[in-house]
């Protein structure tokens, strides 16, 4: 199997990379460049602050309790006229609008599935408690813990690596094979008694060098400026990377496996790259999508590879438990590979 | 059915292929000995490389019959492509690899191959080895590619179009590496749709148009059988060209010159027409401005052929 012209067309696929400036840049410092803005916007954790609307009205205690809010440090008060505020709330400005009604009771003007909407109106109820004298019948303390692995960039830190797996393979084994097609060079290979699938399969091995670049630059980074930590076992994390990297290798062959024409291959590229990038978990949770969405969600190749990734990275959880993620990425690299020899046109 | 000679590389027998409505090549046969240098001349969309790549087994005819060196597709497709060198039309090599590097790719593909240094040196590259392909002259790259279907020292090599797109200085370059291949004793099956390339190249050409070959023979067979004589040219005013038309008969196929400066004159016996046209000119008093004589060249069997012009679309 392993014979002069694979090795020479091995040799070839990592010398396109290492050769091409934009290659480099993509596969190694776009992720770290993520890595270092959200890693810095996320990592201050500075108390949330609410703005919140103070509606003028006419109750006696108003200016005494508007008073006391204005004064907290967790929020940002606003004082107006109903219409106003009205149109400060549309916009986003403000979280909620607070009032006293004519018997002194406070009425918050919220929409209680946003989220921090939901926590400003808690915050105001609270300190609305406490202006009247709230006296807690069991207090409690609050314990600040920092423990890595449980950050936002800890979580961020697995998903750039899948995804930089994902982005890579699929543009750079894809777009390889389409221009080559283009450029007549799959065919005058075709005039040579070489066989055609050591070509295919040279790309697949060169993907795995590039691979090996790539973890060790998003990972090394990962340690060295945020001290990131992998709990679990190395050799399980590189297995899965690798699983991941074929089964977005057999799909990038795929997508590249009839068109000639960089154009639609950067259109079929885009339209599977992109949605999976919002919905795979990459930057953020599934666990926020509606369950319907989440469910399909966990069949696409990146969600399988960001999981798995993340659960051995943060959890320490062995291949042993990953059975669904792995029979996921298992069963793209066969499908695709399988619909790609059948598709495929050298010229 | 006659069985070809032990000099003969390549033997195509009625080669068909058609492309939805297009009948891209009718009936082709041709055949190509050993050592020898054959062209197949034609202007583009004449369906030359659809007959090069179904020679090099890269499109399979609809009809038709393919040897190469005894050996036949689809059968003995993989021991073929070790015996021939292919260059096809129009491709590009990786431009980031060099010329080492790109050599050494393809003599991976090959049991048996030329040392690259000699290939090199041959290929007067020698200076460019660790150059990349990007920074190379279209005719060294053009050299490159002949490079990568030589490594294996074929028997037969097919180029498709080689030095089409090239400036003259390095097509004449080309050429002569060309001549040099011949020279080792390799045949060489060449399409091209530069008359002057057929006929600096070729032992034997065929003329190809609208998917048949019309004419086949050495240059001078063609000239021979398809125009024979010379052509005299000269220049006076279209007047001057009538009067000298009533006394000499012979001057009424004159045709006006594609430059549209002057006519120019099919004839069988140029010495005698000369004789007979000076000795009008000077009893009609005619005011010549310019005379001479050419031998009849590929370009006029290819237009009595065709009845136009070969660069003409």
């Amino acid at each position: 199997m392993i014979n002069k012209s694979l090795v020479e067309m091995v040799k070839g696929r990592w010398r396109e990379f290492k050769r091409e400036p934009s290659a480099m840049f993509f596969v190694v410092f776009m992720p770290i460049l993520w890595m270092l803005i959200l890693g810095l916007a996320f990592s201050d954790s500075k108390q949330e602050r609410y703005s919140i609307g103070l509606k003028n009205g006419s109750h006696a205690e108003e200016s005494q309790v508007f008073d006391y809010l204005a004064k907290q440090s967790q929020l940002k008060v606003f004082e107006g006229d109903e219409a106003e505020l009205a149109t400060k709330l549309k916009r986003g400005e403000v979280l909620l609008m607070l009032e006293l009604d004519a018997k002194g009771q406070a009425v918050m003007h919220f929409d209680p599935s946003n989220p921090e909407a939901a926590r400003a109106h808690d915050a105001s109820h609270h300190l609305i408690q406490e202006y009247y004298g709230r006296t807690d019948p069991r207090p409690t303390i609050a314990n600040h813990v920092k423990a890595v692995g449980s950050r936002y960039i800890d979580f961020l830190i697995p998903g750039l690596l899948a995804l930089s797996l994902f982005t890579s393979s699929l543009f750079g084994t894809g777009m390889t094979i389409v221009a080559n097609r283009r450029e007549n060079l799959l065919k005058r290979y075709m005039a040579t008694p070489m066989n055609p699938y050591e070509y295919i399969v040279s790309h697949i091995i060169g993907r795995y060098f590039i691979f090996a670049v790539e973890f060790c630059c998003i990972l090394g980074a990962g340690m060295l400026m945020f001290g990131f930590q992998v709990q679990g076992n190395w050799l399980s994390l590189i297995t899965v990377g690798l699983l991941g990297t074929a089964s977005f290798t057999s799909l990038g062959i795929l997508c590249g496996s009839r068109t000639a024409n960089t154009s639609t291959y950067n259109g079929i590229n885009n339209l599977l790259t992109l949605p999976m990038m919002m919905l795979s978990g990459v930057w953020f949770s599934r666990a926020h999508f509606p369950d319907w969405l989440a469910s399909i969600v966990e069949f696409l190749p990146l969600t399988a590879c960001v999981d798995a990734i993340r659960r051995v990275a943060l959890e320490g959880v062995g291949l042993a438990s990953l059975g669904f993620e792995l029979g996921i990425l298992a069963f793209y690299t066969v499908a695709c590979t399988v619909f790609a020899k059948m598709s495929f046109k050298w010229y | 059915m006659r069985v070809p000679n032990a000099g003969t590389v390549l033997k195509a027998q009625g080669l068909v292929k058609k492309f939805a409505q297009l009948l891209a090549v009718d009936q082709v046969s041709l055949e190509v000995s050993k050592g020898e240098c054959f062209a197949l001349l034609g202007p583009n969309g004449a369906g030359k490389t659809t007959t090069c790549e179904m020679l090099e087994g890269l499109t399979s005819p609809d009809t038709g019959d393919i040897e190469i060196c005894g050996l036949k597709f689809p059968k003995q497709r993989g021991d073929i492509l070790k015996l021939i060198g292919v260059a096809l039309q129009e491709t590009n090599l990786y431009k980031k690899y060099t010329v080492k590097e790109t050599l050494e790719l393809f003599s991976s593909f090959y049991p048996k191959t030329l040392s690259i240094p000699g290939l090199v040196a041959k290929l007067k590259l020698e200076d460019k080895l660790d150059t990349r392909l990007e920074h190379l002259s279209g005719g060294q790259k053009q050299r490159v590619y002949l490079g990568c279907a030589l490594v294996h020292n074929p028997d037969l090599l097919f180029l498709d179009e080689p030095t089409s797109g090239l400036d003259p200085q390095a097509r004449r370059y080309l050429w002569e590496l060309l001549r040099e291949v011949k020279a080792d004793g390799r045949s060489i099956f060449l399409t091209t749709h530069y008359m002057e390339e057929a006929q600096e190249l070729a032992d034997r050409i065929a003329i190809m148009d609208h998917g048949k070959i019309i004419a086949m023979g050495t240059l001078q067979e063609l000239v021979s059988t398809h125009c024979q004589g010379d052509f005299l040219e000269f220049q006076c005013a279209e007047s001057e060209l009538e009067s000298l038309q009533n006394s000499l008969s012979w001057l009424k196929t004159a045709k006006k010159l594609p430059t549209g400066e002057g006519f120019e004159v099919n004839v069988d016996n140029a010495t005698t027409k000369t004789r007979e046209f000076m000795r009008e000119v000077d009893a009609l008093g005619v005011n010549l401005g310019h005379f001479s004589i050419r031998q009849s060249t590929l370009e006029d069997v290819f237009l009595k052929l065709t009845g136009r012009n070969i660069r003409d679309d």
